[in-house]
């Protein structure tokens, strides 16, 4: 255990002007970054991480934190206001925030997004000093068969999000394990659909897919609107109302079980590595969906299905970071670049670094609360700047728009290749959305299908067909036990008024 | 005649076919003395559009909002788009990007003066990023 002197030490260096400077900077910047679609906190990270050479550790890496929580936060901003991701963390967040906005109430659905957001990130940071340790040790206890038990929970809880069709939702998951098939087999890396394109070899590119189906879809279904004459992206009545402007202590408490089920799901989720934000926000949906007494108001601006993802989705980020300091494995992608930065500036994470580096550590959770303070009240400034920003006629914006999505997975991807399959995906998921299919699952069953796939193998492997190994796995049995009642419990709420639509066309 | 939602059950049916069929044997290799196939999942899934499609197909549940004539245009932008790539890799983004979101919004309909202002932001982006960041762009 550390001395208080070490805690009291560490959480001290977090506040020194520069690395509070460093903290805003970051926050600031992820915000910005995160309200573009097509860019978002990951690209920024990796361009990032060469100025932080120059920085000390502490203020270097809480710099690439508050890119990362500030592009969560921001992500959700273009998501209410345009209806287009600016991150696919927040394609949960457009399912009820961009009605609310067509209602007249965007500064509401984004001050409830700000709101749950910083909460769950608040909630997640905590859970990550106070209980890190116990909980990386669960975490090490997951093997493959415990994963394969947590995804197809996950799968039974995202099931809730099946709209109007069963068949149609059912096809989007299967097409979405499919196109995550596409590339190197997991288990004996031979090549799959590839087609004679080399560029293949790796899969699909997930910003390629993710931007394509999420954000460029949705730009040309605007773009191709009929319109009489140009509007801007989204109007703002400068009579509204007070309360439509402004989120009420009583609506925030109202939705207080939403927030925490959220954090709670988003910190478990994170805690394991490779689940991600996406899937998270989504499960948080669903569970909220699932247990409201009003489900038909969902996909219709209902502010706890705001509040379920948001909270969710950035609650992720102080989990990933539990099995990335305590055992150096990165949980997302975000993840795994800070830890080459910390690499870079010499510091090895892993189970001794709380030894090593204790002060180092306490500085960074300091700093982490600091960031979600500053997420907070750059967040409330920051909406009004892109709320301004986005009353520019639609034609400026979605025209942008294309232009950073294209940069956005160039720099990701690093070949127009990268861009030509975000263009192909923008036509797919244009397709889906106009035949009815549900867009949402197939971009998660796109996300989990390696992953799926490679733990499923690894179990088989295990197993080696005898299912009583499956004894010595209680936590596994328990998922399953708990994916099978979540299942029978969603089939039996199911009605037709329940149903989800994808993110609402106009 | 039967109704487009139905149709879409009947093109995901026969997708699982041809991927049965056709797809998987020609692009997944089968691999020796292994309890896990490459194919094991793209043949499950086959198999899930199959008899998804089929039940679709019988039974159609759902909305088929697809309106003709928008899909026409968003081919229109999406080709615009495509083509602006296409140019890209042979001229490059800072030649292109700049007509590219000017075009965009011509074909729109925009005509107001400050398509301009916008046309240069590509010019902005390149500028960051090639100058200043040193990162590459087409």
């Amino acid at each position: 255990m550390f001395d208080i002197a070490t805690i009291l030490a560490g959480l001290g260096d977090a506040v020194t002007p520069v690395n509070i400077l460093f903290v805003v900077l970051g926050v600031a910047v992820g915000q910005f970054v995160g309200a573009v679609p097509g860019i978002g906190p990951v690209i920024t990270i990796a361009l990032a991480i060469p100025f932080t050479f120059a920085l000390s550790p502490l203020s270097g890496i809480a710099f690439l934190v508050g890119i990362n929580k500030g592009g969560l936060v921001g992500g959700a901003i273009p998501a209410i206001l345009i209806n287009t991701p600016g991150t696919p963390d927040a394609a949960a967040t457009a399912l009820d925030g961009h009605p609310l906005a067509r209602k007249g109430k965007p500064l509401k659905a984004a001050k409830m997004a700000l709101y749950s957001s910083v909460t769950g990130d608040t909630f997640s940071d905590i859970v990550l000093i106070t209980v890190s340790p116990p909980l990386a040790v669960i975490a090490l206890m997951m093997g493959p068969i415990e994963i394969v038990c947590l995804l197809i929970f996950a799968f039974a809880v995202i099931a809730g999000l099946i709209g109007k069709s069963l068949a149609k939702g059912i096809v989007a998951a299967a097409l979405g394990l499919l196109c995550a098939a596409i590339g190197l087999d997991p288990e004996h890396s031979s090549p799959r659909f590839f087609f004679g394109v080399p560029d293949l070899f790796d899969g699909l590119p997930i910003a390629s897919v993710a931007i394509g189906m999420l954000a460029a879809a949705e730009i040309f279904r605007r773009l191709a609107a009929r319109r009489k004459k140009i509007a801007a992206a989204i109007t703002f009545d400068r009579n509204q109302p007070r309360e439509d402007r402004r989120v009420s202590w009583a609506e925030y408490w109202g939705c207080r079980f939403t927030i925490a089920r959220g954090a709670v799901i988003g910190t478990l989720l994170g805690a394991a590595p490779g689940i991600g934000t996406t899937a998270a926000s989504f499960m948080s949906y669903a569970s909220a969906k699932q247990t409201s007494r009003e489900p038909e108001t969902f996909g219709k601006g209902n502010i706890h299905g705001i509040a379920a993802t948001e909270s969710a989705n950035s609650a992720v980020m102080g989990a990933n970071m539990i099995p990335m300091l305590t055992l150096g494995i990165p949980g997302s992608v975000s993840a795994a670049l800070i830890i080459g930065a910390l690499i870079i500036h010499g510091i090895q994470p892993g189970p001794l670094l709380f030894e090593q580096q204790a002060r180092l550590i306490y500085g960074l959770f300091g700093a982490m609360i600091m960031a979600n303070f500053c997420n907070f009240w750059i967040g409330l400034i920051g909406l009004r700047l892109w709320a301004f920003v986005i009353r520019a006629p639609e034609s400026a914006i979605f025209s942008s728009a294309i232009a950073l999505c294209i940069v956005g997975v160039y720099l990701s991807t690093g070949t127009l290749f990268g861009v030509a399959v975000m263009l192909v995906f923008a036509a797919i998921g244009y397709a889906m959305t106009s035949l009815g299919f549900s867009v949402v699952i197939f971009i998660i069953a796109f996300f989990l299908g390696n992953r799926f796939e490679l733990s499923l193998n690894q179990s088989l492997t295990l197993i080696d067909g005898d299912f009583s190994v499956m004894l010595d796995h209680p936590v596994a049995i328990a998922l399953l036990v708990l994916a099978i009642l979540t299942a029978w419990w969603l089939g039996r709420k199911r009605k037709p008024t329940h149903d989800v639509p994808d993110p609402p066309p106009d | 005649m039967p109704s487009l939602n139905r149709l879409t059950g009947v093109a995901c049916a026969l997708a699982g076919l041809c991927l049965l069929l056709v797809v998987i044997p020609d692009q997944v290799e089968a691999i020796e003395d292994s309890g896990v196939q490459p194919a094991t999942v793209p043949t499950a899934v086959a198999w899930v559009l199959m008899a998804a499609g089929a039940f679709h197909a019988l039974f159609p549940t759902g909305d088929t909002p697809f309106d003709g004539p928008e899909a026409l245009r968003a081919g229109l932008f999406l080709a615009i788009v495509g083509g602006g790539v296409y140019l890209m890799s042979e001229i490059g983004f800072l030649y292109v990007a700049p007509g590219l979101v000017l075009a965009i919004m011509l074909a729109m309909g925009e005509r107001r003066w400050f398509v301009l202002w916008i046309a240069a932001l590509p010019i902005g982006i390149w500028a960051i990023l090639e100058l200043w960041l040193n990162r590459p762009l087409p």
